[in-house]
């Protein structure tokens, strides 16, 4: 196969060639080491790259493979982690100065899951410092660049595995998502990013934000790939406290490419009011598709909900804090300026104020909780901005002046409070070649329902075959 | 804390301190600024009626049960 041919696999389209012995584990990861080679030094996707790793897994897959030994969907697939899942005897930074040596003595749950499935890791990506921001701008390892408009940035906090995957670098990721943290750089580099349920991918060895907002979770070019990897990452574990008995059902069998039956609910507020025309038009176009594709539609209020980003923003910079307490007194010459100083910054909320925020919070949810009666998922845009250019922390939309970070999450937090499921998937790109996600959220526990949504909707959209060009 | 009563960097320097930091006058300006978003952060959501909804994040996902 031509190394374009490789660059456009999914993992299930590799799957079935590695099955059948059409492609060799070692020619595909050969490819993804070969372009990392060639592509890294510009976007600085990278922070750790396992090559010696990675050939010694494709060999062992193409073996199996061989003797008829085959695991699964990710049996010999190249895949990356985002450097703040552990991994046994490589380090794990978590894009930090504070944590530059860290060489884990066990792996995080889903990364011993996805070696058990047979994935091959290729390397840990870059992240905005402690997963902490929007912009994956990190101070100690390198600006990471968007794959498909150098001098942008990729979203955050997990851009180093969107531009990766975006970019061929690897088939799929895995991120984390506090605030927005997986679907907002899948928005911006075009892929798609599945939050899930609170609970049902393990948080065990996967270095914590905020305990109660984190969440693990694929990063992927098609919504069949996100189901595959989930379902391999997916499931309960005794040593995460939050970790649910939930069990999962078989996702590649939920994906149709219909919406028949399905109530698809649009906000009527919060969620288009502060928006990019450009990415409203975009996603009011496939709100209309999804209406074709068979869903009815209807518009929601949910009370409340303009109040997300102040809660999810006290409650995970509260719980930040307290997490990097130690690391604040007796190092804070080891962060960088804009993590440093937002976790000194809460330092300073008093309980009291953690408490409000939790409140409403509850409140959020219940108006949440509401909505689902009515509808099976919401939809709306996943940011309300494409990527920004680099080093720009304040941006202009439409007369007025907008913080990156507080519009970067605005959306995508209000699933972080709830715990519930979001997916984004692409859904067009602007005048200047940026790309520009839906998000379809779901009730707790309807992983299932979201990517049925998500699939259905990529299926009739095609936007998901359109890759960077120039790399 | 009020609008009448700002932040300047000789208090973010009292809090810092308070709050355990080590003493750095480099920082306190932008500390100032810092502290000031966060409590503008923090009343907008004491503005919030949330009378019939009690803390129950450690029980995240009851509404489904």
């Amino acid at each position: 196969m031509s190394p374009d041919d490789l660059r456009s696999l999914t993992i299930t389209g590799a799957g079935r060639l590695l099955r059948a012995r059409k492609l060799s584990s070692m020619e595909l990861t050969r490819a993804c080491l070969d372009r990392i080679q060639q592509l890294d030094g510009t976007l600085k996707a990278f922070i750790t790259v396992t090559a010696d790793l990675a050939l010694a897994q494709a060999r062992r897959a193409d073996r199996e493979i061989a003797k008829r030994a085959y695991r699964g969907p990710l049996h010999g697939i190249p895949v990356t982690l985002k450097d703040i899942y552990c991994t046994r005897g490589i380090r794990t930074t978590a894009g930090s100065r504070i944590l530059g040596d860290f060489v884990p003595s066990a792996d995080a749950t889903a990364t011993a899951r996805l070696a058990e499935a047979g994935a091959v890791l290729v390397g840990k990506t870059n992240l905005h410092e402690f997963a902490a921001g929007v912009t994956s701008d990190n101070p100690h390892f390198g600006t990471c660049q968007n794959p498909w408009k150098l001098g942008y940035i990729p979203g955050g906090s997990s851009g180093g595995s969107a531009a990766a995957v975006a970019a061929g670098l690897g088939l799929a990721s895995l991120g984390s998502d506090t605030g927005g943290s997986i679907r907002i750089p899948a928005s911006f580099c075009g892929i798609v990013g599945h939050k899930p349920t609170y609970g049902l991918v393990p948080r065990t060895g996967i270095l914590p934000e905020s305990w109660s907002l984190d969440h693990g979770g694929p990063m992927t070019r098609t919504v069949a790939d996100a189901a595959v990897v989930l379902q391999a990452i997916a499931g309960h574990d005794a040593r995460d406290p939050s970790s649910a008995r939930v069990r999962l059902p078989r996702l590649q069998r939920a994906l149709r490419p219909d919406l028949e039956g399905v109530r698809v609910g649009v906000p009527s507020h919060y969620y288009f009011d502060v928006i990019d025309p450009e990415v409203e038009r975009l996603v009011r176009a496939a709100i209309d598709e999804l209406r074709k594709l068979g869903a009815s539609v209807v518009e929601v209020k949910i009370p409340g909900v303009e109040a997300a980003l102040d809660t999810c923003f006290v409650v995970a910079w509260a719980e930040a804090a307290h997490y990097h307490r130690e690391w604040l007194l007796t190092r804070p010459q080891d962060y960088g300026a804009d993590v440093g100083g937002l976790l000194k910054g809460a330092l300073l909320y008093l309980a009291t104020d953690y408490l409000q925020a939790q409140r409403v919070r509850a409140r959020i949810r219940h108006s949440l909780s509401e909505v689902f009666r009515r509808v099976d998922v919401l939809v709306s845009p996943a940011t309300p901005l494409p990527a920004t250019p680099i080093g720009r922390l304040e941006v202009p939309l439409k007369s007025r002046t907008v913080s990156v970070l507080d519009v970067g999450a605005r959306l995508t937090c209000v699933a972080n409070l709830t715990g519930e499921p979001a997916c984004s998937v692409p859904c067009g790109f602007t005048r200047a070649g940026l790309p520009v996600g839906l998000m379809v959220h779901g009730r707790a526990f309807a992983d299932a329902k979201v990517l049925r949504v998500a699939y259905a909707y990529e299926q009739a959209s095609g936007w998901t075959a359109r890759l960077p060009g120039g790399l | 804390m009020s609008d009448s009563s700002p932040i300047t960097p000789d208090v973010a320097r009292v809090l810092a301190e308070w709050s355990g930091l080590r003493a750095d006058r480099t920082r306190d300006t932008e500390l100032a600024e810092v502290f000031a978003a966060f409590r503008r952060r923090v009343e907008r959501l004491y503005a919030m009626d949330v009378g019939s909804f009690e803390f129950d994040f450690l029980h995240p996902m009851s509404h489904e049960s």
